[in-house]
């Protein structure tokens, strides 16, 4: 997966500031007009890797090549790339035309200047604020007026370093609306920085999640969301609940401590005896009042074969109202489950969780997804 | 980013370092090493010398020439009932830095108190003007105190409207502390304005709610933010009083002499070891007194930044508040407020156009125009005198912005970087203009020889480099804050964009400092409009004398009468010609703080 025309391949990228290794041998291949998410939690590294590939930062070890060459040692000016950054960095000293206007000097565009910045500003619809200094701009028009500025060069990519992160929920949802549909329609290679998962999920084309400067899992959103690779991926993107134990005797479950045991779904290969870790999404958990659950009899164990429901016993802790559905906190035995329910009212006291054996998902033992390179 | 700075940069630093070791380092070396050698050998004759001479150390002389008789000499000061003892000129010159202190702090403090704490019309104007003594020539400032608080003065004028004096203050101790104060108040009025207006109100109002009182809330949360503005204060006013020259040669004359004034005296008689002598030690002293207070700077924190300062009082809140006794307290010093501080510089212009006997007169100014036309020689003529400092001004400038300009670059370049800039910025404040004058006089103007060479750097050249290095502290101090807060994104952004690093420091950081750099200009101006210690000694003869410079010659001219007529003109020019530069060059760049 190198030298994809018009993307970007970072190979092998170690960057390190002083002691601290931000980056560790990363490697990547973001394809031409694909939109790519770096997610991770705060100092994971993400936005290290954007400014290196940005030209901002330099890398200890490895390549970055846009566009098909490798740029490692070009200054950021020669680089064909378009940054925002998270606090938009306008020129305060100038109005929003002349920070759209800046880069053309140093390009050459076919189309006069006043031209192209005229597109820009009608692209990101605020034509009508054009001469005002940064300062009278709302938060979200600055970070529109910071995103023509990027593109207004015709950059073949573009860099967004957290650029909703500063603004308030519901704008940023708006916003992040118009980023996609403004990348979809110039056909622009994008990376994207966040460190907001469901934000990430919504957007991308693929995301890598990064941790400790190394990248965990790449794949599209789909794929990150219901086959996380690692322990980490599974808890950081989406709700999730966690469970590691010792594959049984018969290779079809897992005993998660003692005595409570998970069903393994159909088709894992596990050798008896061998420590898994699975997830199960809250969302794939049925909750029912214990009364109902009577039916099957005690309610404690009853785990049909192939397919059948699972059933657990739990009781309530804590519910949270999300307006669509609740999220309930219960504990199965002494273990926090979570599980998200689209019931009228809310559960109480002792429930019973059932799902399909399906919905459990062996995770990769925690260890990183080495070869996740190219997985696409 | 350190790496893309280019070549730029270090030659900047280069040639800043070069040109100070030529015209700081190596000149004032030079005083240092006068003092502790004699024709080439090492010896501490001088500094003995000096030390050992009651008429320097008093009572310590002692110390110095027989350390062994030191405890008997106090036991027998002890037995004949601890009579009070004098310390000598460096005694003298210590006690009057420390009362200069004392009514520095004690005039500034209310100022701090009134601006901090009161809103009323005007506020911010007079915050802002508190720089202003600050830049005005010290020469003049002396000048101005003889025409408000001398015999036939303003002062007394107003005394004896309530028929009381007259009050002879003329080469009086009081008149130069006084002087002093005028200096310094303002600086002690500044810093602690500033740390007051940095309390977040959000921690008082903590405070309160946790059942502090009013009181108890000053004292546990607002004094620990203003000791540290007020400990800098009085040292650097300590400092800067202790080195005082031109306000105690005008206002205290030899009867009075500090230090700074005898080795001026010492030059003059061409006692040049003694100078540099007493040069050294009064550096030494200054330096470990700055070294002592940045030491004890760098170790305190800094409070975090504040989200929402104190509100402010009306200072008048209907009639009632008028007859409120702190209101009261506050007219009062408003008051004294204006008689010190105004009163000098409006003394001035009215003692220049007015006889003593009080009718209008233009004799003064017609004076100075027949000195123009004198061809006597030996003559200072005013207006020679005005070009030269215009001119001085104008390459103190050429030199002095690039240097402040590079320093403040080296500044805001992380830790190390900031304590270099740190040490390079403070070591002219704790050199005198006398010592540098004295320090390029021998090794400049007297010159110097390398590989073979005669090198002598003379006149106009070595007073704007002596200017150039008294001015560029005030251009970095006022850059540096402004560099230091330009995001660094906003450059990453434009060099993402095509600029290369040129582009980036044309386009965006120079339009962004601009306002300060123009004001740490007008600044630099102003100082070397008014600088007097370091000129009088360098401008040999009259062809290279300045404003200030004329002014001096001028307070002992008693060619029109015991009046101080021509000093006040000359005062009056040199008055105009300040303010005009320094709102001239302000106009052209915006705003200074």
């Amino acid at each position: 997966m190198t030298g994809a025309d018009g993307g970007v391949d970072v190979e092998n990228l170690t960057v390190t500031f002083g002691d601290v290794e931000a980056l560790v041998d990363v490697s990547l291949s973001i394809d031409d007009g694909e939109f790519f998410t770096l997610v991770g939690p705060s100092g994971c590294g993400k936005t290290t890797l954007l400014r290196t590939v940005a030209g901002l930062e330099t890398p200890t070890a490895g390549r970055v090549r846009i566009d098909g060459r490798d740029a490692t040692d070009e200054p950021p000016e020669d680089r064909g790339v378009g940054v925002v950054f998270q606090n938009y960095a306008l020129f305060p000293h100038m109005t929003a035309r002349e920070n759209v206007a800046y880069g053309l000097q140093f390009h050459d565009l076919p189309e006069p200047d006043d031209q192209r910045v005229g597109e820009l500003l009608d692209l990101v619809d605020l034509a009508g604020v054009a001469d005002r200094e940064p300062d009278q701009l709302s938060g979200g028009q600055q970070q529109r007026i910071a995103l023509a500025r990027a593109l207004a060069p015709k950059p073949d990519v573009l860099l967004l370093d957290e650029p909703l992160s500063a603004l308030d929920a519901s704008l940023r949802k708006r916003l992040r609306v118009q980023i996609r549909s403004i990348q979809r329609d110039l056909d622009i290679t994008t990376v994207y920085v966040t460190h907001d998962q469901a934000e990430a999920l919504a957007i991308s084309d693929r995301v890598a999640v990064v941790r400790d400067g190394r990248i965990e899992q790449v794949g599209t959103p789909e794929d990150v969301y219901r086959e996380p690779a690692t322990r980490f991926v599974a808890e950081f993107v989406g709700d999730n609940n966690v469970f590691d134990g010792v594959v049984t005797e018969a290779g079809d479950r897992i005993a998660v401590d003692g005595t409570a045991t998970l069903p393994l779904p159909n088709g894992t290969d596990l050798t008896a005896g061998a420590s898994a870790t699975v997830s199960v999404r809250p969302e794939a958990i049925s909750i029912r009042d214990r009364e109902r659950a009577q039916t099957d009899g005690d309610g404690s164990a009853v785990d049909g074969p192939g397919g059948t429901a699972v059933t657990r016993s739990a009781t309530v802790e804590t519910v949270e109202y999300l307006g669509d559905a609740y999220r309930v906190h219960c504990q199965w035995d002494d273990r926090p489950v979570t599980v998200k329910t689209d019931s009228t009212s809310p559960p109480e006291g002792t429930v019973t969780l059932g799902f399909e054996p399906d919905a459990v998902h062996v995770l990769s033992n925690g260890k990183p997804d080495t070869g996740a390179g190219g997985g696409r | 980013m350190a790496r893309r700075d280019g070549w730029a940069l270090w030659i900047g630093v280069a040639a800043t370092l070069a040109t100070l070791v030529v015209v700081f380092y190596y000149p004032v070396g030079r005083v240092f090493a006068d003092a502790v050698a004699v024709d080439g050998r090492l010896t501490l004759a001088p500094l003995r010398a000096v030390l050992g001479d009651p008429f320097y150390t008093g009572a310590a002389h002692t110390l110095f020439i027989d350390p062994a008789a030191v405890p008997s000499g106090i036991a027998r000061w002890l037995a004949a009932g601890a009579p009070p003892v004098e310390f000598g000129l460096f005694g003298f010159t210590a006690y009057q830095a420390l009362l200069s202190t004392l009514v520095s702090v004690l005039v500034g403090l209310p100022g701090a108190y009134v601006l901090a704490r009161f809103e009323f019309p005007g506020r911010r104007f007079l915050r802002s003007v508190t720089i202003i003594p600050f830049v005005l020539p010290s020469i003049l400032v002396a000048v101005g105190f003889l025409a408000m608080f001398g015999r036939t003065g303003l002062f007394n004028d107003l005394l004896g409207i309530v028929g009381l004096g007259p009050v002879e203050l003329t080469f009086t101790l009081e008149i130069v502390v006084l002087a002093h104060a005028f200096y310094n108040a303002p600086l002690v009025t500044r810093l602690v304005t500033a740390a007051w207006e940095s309390v977040d109100a959000d921690r008082v109002e903590t405070a309160r709610t946790l059942g502090a009182s009013p009181l108890r809330a000053f004292r546990d949360v607002i004094l620990p933010q203003l000791l540290p503005a007020l400990a800098t204060a009085a040292v650097l006013t300590f400092v800067f009083t202790f080195m005082s020259f031109p306000i105690v040669l005008a206002l205290g004359g030899l009867e009075l002499a500090t230090v700074e004034v005898w080795l001026f005296a010492r030059v003059q008689s061409l006692d040049l070891t003694e100078a540099a002598t007493l040069g050294a030690i009064e550096t030494a002293l200054s330096l470990g007194l700055l070294y002592v207070y940045l030491r004890y700077e760098a170790r305190r924190t800094e409070p975090g930044g504040a989200s929402r300062g104190l509100s402010r009082r009306p200072l008048v809140d209907g009639i009632r508040s008028l007859v409120d006794p702190l209101r009261v307290a506050i007219f009062a010093y408003s008051a004294v407020a204006l008689v010190l501080f105004a009163g000098p510089l409006v003394s001035l212009v009215i003692e220049s156009i007015t006889t003593p006997a009080g009718q209008l007169t233009l004799d003064y100014y017609a004076f100075l125009l027949a000195r123009q036309a004198s061809t006597a020689a030996g003559t200072v003529r005013p207006f020679p005198a005005v070009v030269n400092s215009l001119l001085f001004g104008v390459g103190t400038l050429l030199l002095s912005i690039p240097m402040g300009v590079v320093v403040a670059v080296v500044a805001t370049r992380g830790d190390r970087g900031s304590r270099a800039a740190e040490a390079l910025l403070t070591a002219p404040l704790a050199v005198s203009g006398i010592v540098l004058g004295l320090g390029m006089l021998q090794a400049l103007v007297f010159g110097t020889t390398l590989f073979g060479y005669r090198l002598t750097v003379t006149g106009p050249v070595a007073i704007v480099a002596a200017h150039a290095v008294a001015a560029y502290p005030f251009v970095s101090r006022s850059v540096t804050p402004a560099l230091r807060s330009i995001d660094d994104r906003l450059g990453e952004a434009a060099r993402s964009l095509g600029a290369d690093r040129t582009r980036v420091l044309t386009d965006v950081e120079l339009p962004l400092v601009a306002p300060a750099l123009v004001a740490g200009a007008a600044f630099a101006f102003a100082i070397s409009v008014g600088e007097f210690d370091s000129t009088v000694l360098l401008s040999t003869g009259v062809d290279s004398a300045t404003m200030p410079v004329a002014l001096e010659r001028y307070v002992g001219d008693r060619s029109l009468g015991p009046n101080l007529g021509p000093a006040t003109a000359m005062g009056t020019v040199l008055l105009a010609v300040t303010t005009v530069s320094f709102v001239l060059i302000d106009r052209v760049g915006g705003r200074w703080e």
